[in-house]
């Protein structure tokens, strides 16, 4: 199949890579529109950093919540990408994610604007902790039959050194580079736990009812105190890299969990594709592979 | 290959009607389209091929044949010197007695020499005279091929499976409009021909209103441009066709004739057109379920026809789409479209005759006035007076709008007969905000 022309008006679908007909805006094969997915929402703050989430199917809100920020520092962008779902069983858990979102965004860019040396893991673990803060905070109203309020992070920070990674819950980041791909973080969850003591293979414990449970999360849900923060994880890439880091939530996970599949996702976005276009195009694929849960997926282009 | 023409482009006008909006986990998608034939095609490069194909059992002894003489000859007086015609009679076997030929005045008057020689006799096998004018039709095949098909008795020489293997053979070659003269005949049986070759299967009470009949005949056959134009239906991949039905200016099924042209593309014949020529379609799809803020193209129709220079024309009508869109608003998903609600009605009118007749037939008329009372019910709602006026024929009606009626103590024939070949006529849908059609 040819490739998008720049002279050609002629659309591509992004889920099963078809020429539309001539004109039109939608797939030829399953009639999806190709574009302006009016489910998608989409944040875009330059070419090489964005952000899209699709409600999931099960849900009447979406719970999971971005936020991203771009600074120049050494003479180098900085990106700053964070990805949080709120826990379905919690009590709005799409405030909590909004919250924890939004309050580690902040401080990792005051970290960024601050002068002197940067300290990502330092400022990543600060983010971390006001994220809990935020989430634990008066306001969010308890539903009867639900948990205490709980959200997972993965948040980012793309700086002239490297990459700097931290993560509670089961929110990931992937590094797809141009030879291979490799998932950044380690789920804090059930089922990793399980394998790791020896008690279930990952077989068994895929099949397990409580193969999606959480073993750690921030808000109230955690810990009621929002003094009291939960360990994050931290990893880190130094320079040099390129490709693509994709930040997202389980809705696009748990249709491609491995590395090289979540890298088939990338690599079937049309080569042209910006950083916006490709955050759509992860989304719609996540959501047409399970679509009952949530979808994100935060991008930056190395 | 489908080449696209400007100017062919144009020659139909395509128009979709449907609420898009569905609740979360909705599969069912209704839409009616509309196409209406420009009225300014150019002239036709096709000639017309008209063929009388006619009874001459034993039963039309006397002044019927003489009156389809008279109505004939009526009738190749219009046809102009570019169309050509042939005469076939049947009874039990089929004869042609004017063989095809242009209708220059010579061969209009050798044709009425050779009327004067057919005699009314013997049995009825309505196939015989079919295949007879298949076989003329097949011998011009860039001819418009128009059928006018007229018998006055039940086809009793022959059983019925040799109609139905004849109607498939038929199927594509020409179009064929039925008359039955009188009431001896059977409306099942030349409704199944006229359905069978996209016509429309009509009475005539008495023999002296045949030839006004074929007169409006040529009319409408001599104002066809395009033949064998068909409905074509894109769909998704994961969509199916429920049902495809054209429900104006008559209700027909043609689920069961897909063309499945690909996999994900059907066909469907509508036979011949005229310009100006407005017919309406129901299309009824289930699709996959989608969920709130979810939007698909459930379907993409056009028209396929092959123009004067043998290529192949799609036209397409970018606005005309059926669309999915899923949406939690029940206000919005619970809506029904005006036009498709209309077709629902004639739907449902058409349904509550023919049933109703077939009560009033086993003597059941506690059903029978249930159903024709709302058949008068919805044929007043909808504003088909010409439905109206017929059912006043068999019901009187006490209060159309509740659908009160007693039936009628005596009925003719010929009410209840013509009640269940036009009970599928339908009123057109008004369009939204404009005047009806």
């Amino acid at each position: 199949m040819p490739g998008p022309s720049l002279f050609s008006e002629i659309a591509v679908c992004p889920l099963c890579g078809r020429a539309a007909a001539p004109g039109d805006r939608f797939c030829e094969r399953d009639g999806t529109p190709l574009e302006d997915d009016p489910a998608v929402q989409v944040l875009a703050p330059a070419p090489d950093l964005a952000a899209a989430t699709r409600r999931g199917r099960a849900h009447e809100v979406d719970e999971d919540a971005y936020a991203l920020g771009r600074r120049e520092r050494d003479g180098r962008p900085l990106h700053v990408l964070v990805v949080c779902d709120g826990v379905s069983a919690s009590s709005h858990g799409e405030q909590a994610s909004a919250r924890a979102a939004e309050a580690a965004l902040d401080t990792l860019l005051a970290a960024a604007d601050a002068p002197g040396p940067l300290d990502p893991p330092g400022a990543l673990r600060d983010a971390v902790r006001a994220a809990h803060q935020a989430a634990c905070a008066p306001g969010i109203e308890a539903v009867p039959g639900k948990a205490a309020s709980g959200t997972t992070i993965v948040a980012a920070l793309v700086h002239a050194g490297g990459l700097d990674v931290a993560w509670v819950g089961d929110s990931r980041a992937y590094l797809v580079r141009p030879a291979a791909a490799q998932l950044l973080t380690h789920d804090h969850s059930w089922l990793n736990e399980v394998v790791e003591s020896g008690e279930l293979t990952a077989a068994e414990a895929r099949r397990a009812p409580s193969a999606h449970a959480l073993t750690r999360c921030l808000g109230p849900l955690e810990n009621p105190d929002p003094g009291q923060p939960p360990e994050p994880s931290l990893a880190a890439v130094a320079v040099p890299f390129e490709g693509r880091l994709v930040l997202c939530s389980d809705g696009l996970w748990n249709g491609a969990d491995a590395p090289e599949a979540i890298a088939a996702l990338v690599a079937a976005a049309p080569a042209t594709a910006d950083a916006r276009s490709l955050a759509v195009h992860l989304v719609r694929r996540g959501y047409a592979s399970t679509g009952h849960d949530d979808v994100t997926a935060a991008v930056a282009f190395l | 290959m489908t080449v696209p023409q400007p100017d062919a482009a144009q020659a139909f006008t395509i128009e979709a009607f449907q609420n898009p909006y569905l609740a979360p986990g909705s599969d069912r998608v209704d839409a009616i389209v509309c196409v209406t034939a420009s009225g300014t095609a150019a002239p036709s490069a096709r000639p017309l091929l008209l063929g009388f194909v006619i009874d001459n059992s034993g039963s039309m002894h006397g002044p019927r044949i003489e009156a389809v003489r008279r109505a004939v000859e009526t009738a190749i007086r219009l046809l102009d010197e570019r169309a050509g015609f042939f005469v076939v009679a049947f009874n039990g076997y089929a004869r042609v007695v004017v063989p095809p030929a242009r209708a220059t005045e010579d061969v209009k008057r050798r044709a009425l020499a050779a009327l004067q020689d057919v005699l009314a006799n013997d049995g009825t096998a309505m196939s015989t005279g079919l295949a007879a004018a298949r076989s003329l039709f097949a011998r011009s095949p860039e001819a418009i091929g128009q059928c006018i098909f007229l018998t006055d008795g039940r086809n009793e020489s022959e059983s019925a499976s040799e109609v139905e293997l004849e109607l498939r053979r038929c199927a594509g070659l020409f179009t064929c409009d039925c008359w039955g003269v009188g009431t001896s005949w059977q409306v099942g049986e030349v409704q199944e021909i006229a359905r069978g070759l996209l016509g429309k299967a009509s009475l005539i009470p008495e023999p002296a209103g045949i030839e006004a009949a074929f007169q409006d005949a040529v009319g409408k056959a001599q104002s066809k441009s395009m033949k064998n134009v068909r409905f074509r239906v894109w769909t998704p991949a994961s969509a199916e066709v429920i049902s495809f039905k054209q429900v104006s200016p008559t209700i027909e099924d043609f689920t069961a004739r897909a063309g499945q042209v690909g996999p994900q593309v059907r066909e469907y014949d509508t036979g011949s057109w005229g310009p100006g020529e407005a017919r309406d379609y129901q299309v009824a799809l289930r699709v996959r379920a989608g969920g709130v803020g979810d939007q698909m193209l459930a379907a993409r129709p056009s028209l396929v026809f092959v123009g004067p220079d043998g290529a192949e024309v799609e036209v397409r009508a970018p606005a005309a789409r059926v669309l999915a869109s899923w949406t939690a608003d029940e206000t919005l998903s619970s809506r029904l479209d005006s036009t498709v609600a209309h077709y629902n009605g004639q739907d449902e009118l058409a349904a509550a005759i023919q049933q109703g007749l077939e009560a009033r037939e086993q003597g059941n008329e506690a059903a029978a006035t249930t159903l024709l009372g709302r058949a008068v019910q919805l044929a007043h709602e909808s504003g088909n007076a010409d439905m109206t006026t017929r059912l006043k024929k068999v019901v009187d009606v006490v209060d159309p709008s509740a659908g009160t009626v007693l039936l009628k103590k005596s009925v003719s024939k010929v009410a209840t007969m013509d009640l269940e070949l036009e009970s599928t006529t339908t009123r057109r849908a008004r369009r939204p905000g404009g005047e009806g059609r």
